[in-house]
């Protein structure tokens, strides 16, 4: 209790109040301007640095490039990486018609037909398996001729009917070797 | 090799009739020497009585005074006279914040005032009493625990004194023309109070005594109104 006072103490301790509040924000208004303007400023600086060492790194980097351009191992890998996507595209629609030849292949079924090896090279099927009669391996070979196969009769391979064991069961089957050609003309879109 | 400087605020107690002036520093708590009070009193010469024409001494008065007691204290501190003086008791209400409350007592203190608002200072304190009288009375059909428990509530209470502001400033004029700074202006009765205290709290207090001239020319309470005022500069 401060008692009475007639003097207008409230009103100065008012204005005392006031004035601490006026110091405090002025404080706080340049420390924070301060702060923000060192933190620009750091902030500046390492930024400066960062684009410094960035164009250094691509100056040597540029600098490597030249001095690699006269090497011959440089040359060879150069060459090479150019072969292989001069290459790709080849071997890009290569992949794409033994997938159509491949998809061509399953829609003919094998009925009596048993594949061992079936491979794709040069352009050519090269079939081996087991065929369980003469007349099954012509009934297939015929629709595999309607489905757009060439065989290719010179190279193909028939022997005698012989036991074996197969999946279980022994049944005579005749072994064949076979090359199948397909026209470019035949293979769908 | 370098010694501390006193920064201490002492206060100045200054009371005057129409004999002469009497000046009261507070004691220096925490002073090497013993704590004590010092009191001056300075009569008025016969040509300062013939010259002084206002209710105001001469200020060379007070500042030669000031001079010949050796005081260092330059903010000072006075009672009210009684016949400016106004006071009143207005209830309140609870809860009510800082502005409010003085915005209730301004508008209680507009009809009670023989001066306009804006002419007077004035200053209030809160009591909280027990007086049953601001209670309404109770009614027949309210229980009696509930009689009891708004009787035992204490009212809260504003006491408000108010002055012409002319007077003050006529008092703070006075006081800055001779060199002082005037910044209590309290009742006589608060600073008699405080001095009291202050007896009952120091040892040394007690073995005072008034300057020897001015004998009769002061009561004890103006006495103890005189170094209350000088106590209540720094210390309310």
């Amino acid at each position: 209790m401060n008692g009475f006072n007639l003097m207008p103490w409230r009103e100065q301790r008012r204005q005392s109040r006031l004035r601490s509040w006026r110091w405090g924000w002025a404080v706080s208004f340049v420390v924070t301007v301060s702060v923000v303007l060192g933190l620009d400023h750091a902030w500046d600086e390492w930024l400066t640095k960062q684009q410094a060492r960035q164009h250094q790194a691509e100056q040597t980097m540029a600098q490597w490039h030249a001095e690699l351009k006269s090497v011959n191992l440089w040359q060879n890998r150069l060459r090479m990486a150019q072969q292989v996507q001069t290459d790709w595209q080849h071997w890009r629609q290569q992949q794409i018609r033994a997938w159509q030849c491949m998809q061509q292949w399953l829609s003919v079924p094998p009925r009596g037909i048993q594949i061992e090896r079936l491979v794709w090279r040069d352009q050519q099927w090269q079939v081996s398996g087991w065929a369980l009669s003469p007349g099954h391996w012509q009934n297939w070979q015929t629709a595999l001729a309607v489905a757009g196969f060439s065989p290719q009769t010179e190279q193909s391979q028939w022997a005698e009917a012989q036991w074996r064991l197969a999946d279980g069961l022994a049944a005579k089957q005749h072994l064949f070797q076979l090359t199948l050609t397909l026209p470019a003309s035949a293979v769908k879109p | 090799m370098f010694h501390k400087r006193n920064r201490q605020p002492i206060g100045l107690g200054i009371l005057f009739n129409q004999h002469g002036l009497g000046l009261a520093q507070a004691p220096v708590v925490g002073h090497t020497q013993p704590i004590h009070s010092s009191w001056h009193w300075q009569t008025f010469s016969s040509h300062a009585l013939s010259a002084c024409t206002s209710e105001w001494p001469e200020p060379h008065c007070l500042r030669w005074a000031r001079q010949r007691s050796g005081f260092v204290a330059q903010t000072v501190g006075m009672a009210l006279p009684q016949d400016k003086l106004m006071r009143f008791t207005f209830p309140l209400s609870p809860g009510m914040g800082t502005r409010q409350l003085q915005a209730h007592l301004q508008a209680q203190l507009v009809p009670a005032l023989p001066w306009p608002i804006s002419e007077v200072l004035w200053d209030y304190q809160l009591n909280a009493s027990h007086d049953t009288a601001m209670i309404d009375p109770a009614p027949a059909n309210r229980p009696a625990w509930l009689n009891a428990a708004l009787q035992a509530q204490p009212s809260l209470q504003a006491e408000v004194l108010a002055v012409p502001k002319a007077w003050a400033q006529a008092c703070e004029h006075w006081c800055r023309q001779a060199g002082l700074r005037l910044v209590r202006l309290e009742p006589d009765w608060q600073a008699s109070m405080r001095w009291q205290r202050f007896v009952q709290n120091s040892t040394a207090a007690v073995l005072q005594e008034p300057p020897p001239e001015a004998a009769g020319k002061l009561s004890d309470n103006e006495w103890a109104v005189l170094g209350g005022l000088a106590l209540g500069v720094f210390n309310p």
